[in-house]
């Protein structure tokens, strides 16, 4: 199940998170199921390598929806800070808090 | 009748010399290429790359591409060329076929990576981590590098096919090469598509695309910034050519230069073995520059 209890499960799209048309994709998928009430979960288990460019188009796009309650689960240490630095940056250009 | 153009393999081809030879080509009108070689004499594998671009581009927009490429039997110079799948990119037969079985060794073949992609054609972590036996930061920041670079390819490059990518590992040296080429619109053309940097020159705008956050607008300016200042802060060279300018980086200095003009964009890297300074620890430098 790709999107359970407003969490979004990325090991369903493989073990790297990769590109902007991935990432973008992925949202457009699953946006009409998303609980705007809700904190939505990102589970990122199994998750070995992402982008700056997969997490930004993500983010970007959560807050584009208005989407600004967000929880990061199971990142492990080598992708938690990129997802960190994406999150930033996207909030720094927007109003609004993840 | 086809343009025609000669490329000798075996003169040690500075980069310049090959863009020279494609720049006044119409990439629309039918090509013939001669490439010559004196067997056994050395080639310069950075041609490979950007020969592949460029004649492919042309075929997946159904132009002809007549390549003459004399092929004698046990060439070393020509099965190793065949072992890197260079002959087979460019649609030539080879009498003594060879092809290598599994990643291990000391290079990852010439590979298109495909317009419009998801990811990357082949698991650069494991063969970074696994055959290449580099350091885990190591393996782990190059293969984000080459995943950001070939996400701005799928993204900006508006290539029928793509680009093309290779690697060459030095373990005496203890440095990798690496290649990633694309026959597309080129970084000028696709900077301009925002609107804040009418007024800049082309000259310009090839080194904005490296500054931090300062991109096409179909994007956040992140890839190539922290691209080129991993390579310059662990003491790599990068050679970027697009359109009429390139950068280049060599000992923590960037600079710029003009050269015959190349359509797309053609990125050579050198980075260590030995990592220094990672990714996450530029992020983090980042996030503090920009607190204050």
């Amino acid at each position: 199940m790709k999107i359970l209890d407003n969490s979004i499960y990325f090991s369903n799209y493989g073990r790297h998170l990769v590109s902007r048309l991935q990432s973008r994709s992925i949202f457009n998928e699953l946006k009409n199921d998303l609980d705007h009430s809700s904190i939505l979960r990102l589970n990122f288990e199994g998750i070995n390598l992402v982008t700056l460019s997969f997490m930004t188009e993500l983010f970007a796009n959560l807050k584009g929806s208005n989407i600004d309650k967000v929880t990061i689960e199971n990142a492990n240490s080598a992708i938690l800070p990129k997802i960190n630095f994406a999150m930033k940056r996207i909030n720094s250009k927007t109003e609004g808090v993840c | 009748m086809p343009q025609v153009v000669n490329i000798d393999l075996n003169q040690s081809h500075k980069i310049s010399r090959l863009i020279s030879v494609f720049s006044e080509i119409d990439m629309a009108e039918s090509l013939e290429i001669n490439i010559l070689h004196r067997r056994n004499w050395f080639i310069s594998v950075h041609l490979y790359p950007i020969l592949c671009s460029i004649v492919n581009e042309m075929r997946a927009n159904n132009v002809e591409v007549i390549i003459n490429f004399e092929t004698p039997e046990n060439c070393n110079q020509l099965r190793y060329a065949e072992r890197m799948n260079f002959l087979d990119c460019l649609g030539i037969e080879y009498l003594n076929p060879y092809r290598r079985h599994g990643n291990a060794g000391r290079f990852i073949e010439i590979l298109n990576v495909p317009p419009r992609g998801y990811d990357f054609p082949i698991d650069l972590l494991e063969i970074f981590t696994n055959d290449f036996n580099l350091g885990e930061a190591a393996a782990r920041d190059l293969a984000l590098i080459m995943l950001e670079l070939a996400c701005n390819t799928t993204m900006h490059t508006y290539s029928a096919n793509g680009s093309y990518f290779y690697c060459q590992k030095y373990p005496d040296q203890r440095f990798l090469d690496i290649y990633l080429v694309d026959s597309g619109v080129g970084i000028i053309h696709t900077m301009r598509g925002n609107e804040e940097f009418f007024d800049k020159t082309d000259e310009e705008l090839l080194p904005l695309s490296i500054q931090f956050e300062m991109g096409s607008g179909n994007g956040q300016g992140h890839g190539l910034y922290f691209v080129s200042e991993f390579i310059r802060r662990n003491g790599g060279g990068m050679l970027l050519v697009s359109g009429n300018y390139n950068l280049q980086i060599h000992s923590g200095n960037l600079t710029t230069g003009v050269n015959d003009r190349y359509k797309g964009v053609i990125l050579k890297m050198r980075i260590p073995f030995d990592i220094t300074v990672t990714m996450d620890e530029l992020m983090i430098e980042k996030e503090y520059e920009n607190l204050g």
